[in-house]
């Protein structure tokens, strides 16, 4: 045997064996291949909710909690949230913190609260744009008086309502986050930050609909009032007579200024595949801007619409092909063989 | 003799199968995180030193001692993830990955696209929430479609994603540090010593998460990362943690991104960010910095629907399915 070739065997021999003892894990190329077969009968644009999962447009639109601990992790975590996640400008933003002990369900948190981590605290807060400037200075109570529902349950409130300080341009969005400082008479302290959109929307949901079948496919009508001529996004998910989420639908399109019509095509197969009988209804729906990122957050509107009452069978029964799955399908078969 | 001519045929046709292998397996696009300067933006180098520590080599590794095609993607790390120098390059490099183009190394994807050739994404950190954005607005229904690059070739020509510790939901890292909140949490990781744009961009804020301005993507992005803590960093994270990135975000988990999760209740694959594909492999012992430059060779641990079968059934949720292997090895293993 040659030099190269020692070489050659012993540097490949390694991953030969490795191979033959990896037979736990299954090739990721087959498994992926298998899935896209069966996500190819739906179009990128309406795409079934797994059973028993929640709104994807509402639980995408569920303000986070950010919740930071003391030094090395101790406790009391000050948790702080917005109301919302996208406000317009007149809107008052209702923002919270709370200090509590977390669960202690994780072994690398140290949850127990430091000696001189007692109350009462004082919480104040800053509202901020990207660069750091501070537009507004906050002050939270627990005193249920104002934006805070209940004096003294340990949830600390603050509203701003957003005026033409940072407004975005029509069309356009931008984040401010607000950071909030915790402090005690010890001088032990908690600085949590979170954040929210400053949204300018170019068109907005009239909450009118209608719908139609056609050719097998669920067709929504939305009415939109455009002040300003660009692309939207609207998505919609249809529910069924229980308020279950089955399909999470989209469509983009470039509207001009004045009152339009959009439509919102849900691909029939997964609506036949439910089995639903009766009427369905938009569960959620929201226009987002999107003449450039950050898109221009619109608001949601939560069982907007229902239609007429329909059979399973006024669905289409065809899978939709969707090209570029079966495609890489077939690539990712052909290697495994 | 006749010794060294049995020798010779099965090393010539162990050297026949591998080169086979080699001319038909799959390209991998390595796609780095967060960078606190620009240099893996500018520099070849740099971009390909981000999967290297000393002697230990994550693309050496998962190539198969580079007996696979490879690609090596550089961007700038210092800017939100959906800008053009980010995400825009991204898209950019692996289209010409996927045309045979070398990477500034000389490294390339033999096979073209047209030639039927498969690829695939590996992501680390930041590098996965760029993968998210870019498969998710690659249709002409999406919110962001073919935004700054060329989304929709690109999820045309990849086959899948695989990403390692990523910030799918942000990091609470990122919030820490942007909170100014760093005290006694000693974020030390490279990437995330400041609040600069591209930190800003991956907090854990709904308003600026990936999600928020993508829908699910068009090619399934495989999930993994590392469970072991980083001193000091981790006891300020929620949950498991690979002391940078959180598990509710390295698992692309729906609800909030600072739920506690851990390998024995990781969120399955059907409560993702989108409502379709995001998929379980398993959790490492590893941290954010093992998890791409093959240091640490340690347990790793099945999670729920993770892909560990034990006797030809899925593994339990936390079970010990490797003791000695790093991440890099583990995808060597899945092609």
């Amino acid at each position: 045997m040659n030099k190269f070739s020692k070489i050659a065997v012993l540097s490949v021999l390694p991953f030969i064996s490795s191979v033959a003892s990896a037979a736990d894990a299954p090739k990721l190329g087959q498994q992926a291949a298998a899935e896209y077969l069966t996500l190819s009968k739906y179009p990128e644009w309406t795409l079934p909710v797994p059973a028993g999962a929640p709104n994807p447009i509402l639980s995408e639109r569920e303000p986070d909690v950010v919740t930071r601990p003391g030094p090395n992790g101790a406790g009391p975590a000050l948790s702080v949230w917005a109301g919302e996640i996208r406000y317009q400008r007149g809107d008052t933003v209702e923002l919270f913190a709370q200090l509590e002990n977390r669960a202690s369900n994780d072994a690398d948190i140290l949850t127990t609260p430091s000696a001189n981590a007692k109350g009462p605290w004082a919480v104040s807060g800053e509202v901020v744009n990207q660069s750091g400037d501070t537009l507004a200075s906050l002050t939270f109570a627990d005193d249920g008086k104002g934006s805070d529902e209940t004096a003294g349950d340990g949830i600390y409130s603050a509203s701003y309502t957003l005026g033409e300080i940072g407004q975005p341009a029509v069309g356009q969005a931008t984040s401010l986050g607000f950071r909030v400082t915790a402090e005690n008479d010890a001088q032990e302290q908690r600085i949590a930050m979170n954040g929210f959109q400053y949204s300018h929307p170019a068109a907005t949901l009239t909450g009118k609909f209608t719908d139609r079948i056609v050719d097998g496919n669920l067709v929504i009508a939305a009415q939109v009032d455009v002040v300003k001529a660009g692309r939207v996004h609207l998505s919609g998910v249809i529910n069924n007579p229980l308020g279950e989420s089955l399909v999470i639908a989209q469509t983009s399109a470039v509207l001009g200024e004045g009152e339009q019509w959009i439509e919102l095509p849900v691909y029939g197969l997964p609506l036949r595949e439910a089995g639903v009988a009766g009427a369905l209804s938009l569960g959620a729906v929201t226009l987002t801007t999107t003449h450039g990122m950050p898109n221009a957050l619109g608001e949601v509107l939560v069982d907007a619409h229902s239609t007429k009452a329909v059979l399973p069978t006024a669905f289409t029964d065809k899978p939709f092909g969707r090209e570029a799955l079966l495609e890489a399908a077939a690539r990712l078969n052909a290697i495994a063989q | 003799m006749r010794y060294l001519s049995a020798l010779r045929g099965v090393v010539g046709a162990a050297l026949f199968s591998v080169a086979s292998q080699s001319f038909a397996a799959d390209c991998l696009i390595f796609v780095h995180g967060k960078q606190t300067d620009t240099n893996t933006y500018t520099s070849y180098s740099a971009a390909r030193n981000y999967w290297v520590n000393g002697s230990d080599d994550f693309i050496k590794t998962a190539t198969k001692n580079f007996t696979t095609d490879y690609y090596v993607v550089g961007y700038n790390g210092t800017r939100p993830y959906w800008e053009s120098q980010s995400a825009g390059e991204v898209a950019n490099e692996i289209v010409a990955a996927t045309n045979g183009t070398p990477d500034a190394g000389g490294n390339g994807c033999s096979k073209t696209y047209a030639q039927g050739g498969t690829f695939w994404i590996v992501a680390h950190s930041m590098g996965s929430t760029i993968t998210d954005y870019i498969l998710g607005n690659n249709d002409p229904s999406d919110p962001n479609y073919n935004y700054n690059g060329p989304y929709d070739t690109v999820a045309q020509r990849v086959s899948l994603a695989m990403t390692l510790g990523g910030a799918h939901r942000g990091s609470e890292g990122a919030d820490a540090v942007c909170g100014q909140s760093s005290g006694g949490c000693n974020w030390f990781a490279g990437w995330i010593q400041d609040c600069d744009d591209a930190t800003y961009w991956l907090r854990s804020s709904n308003d600026v998460q990936v999600r928020t301005y993508s829908s699910a993507p068009a090619k399934n992005i495989y999930l993994t990362g590392g469970y072991e803590a980083i001193f000091g960093a981790s006891a300020c994270l929620t949950g498991e943690d690979d002391g940078v990135v959180q598990y509710a975000s390295i698992f692309a988990c729906d609800g909030s991104a600072s739920a506690s999760y851990n390998n024995s209740n990781a969120c399955g694959n059907s409560y993702k960010q989108e409502v379709s594909g995001f998929r379980n492999l398993d959790g490492s012992h590893e941290n954010h910095g093992d998890e791409r430059d093959d240091s640490d060779s340690d347990t790793r641990r099945q999670i729920p629907d993770g892909i560990w079968t034990c006797s030809g059934s899925p593994c339990s949720p936390n079970t010990v399915v490797q003791s000695s292997m790093t991440s890099a090895k583990f995808i060597s293993i899945l092609y």
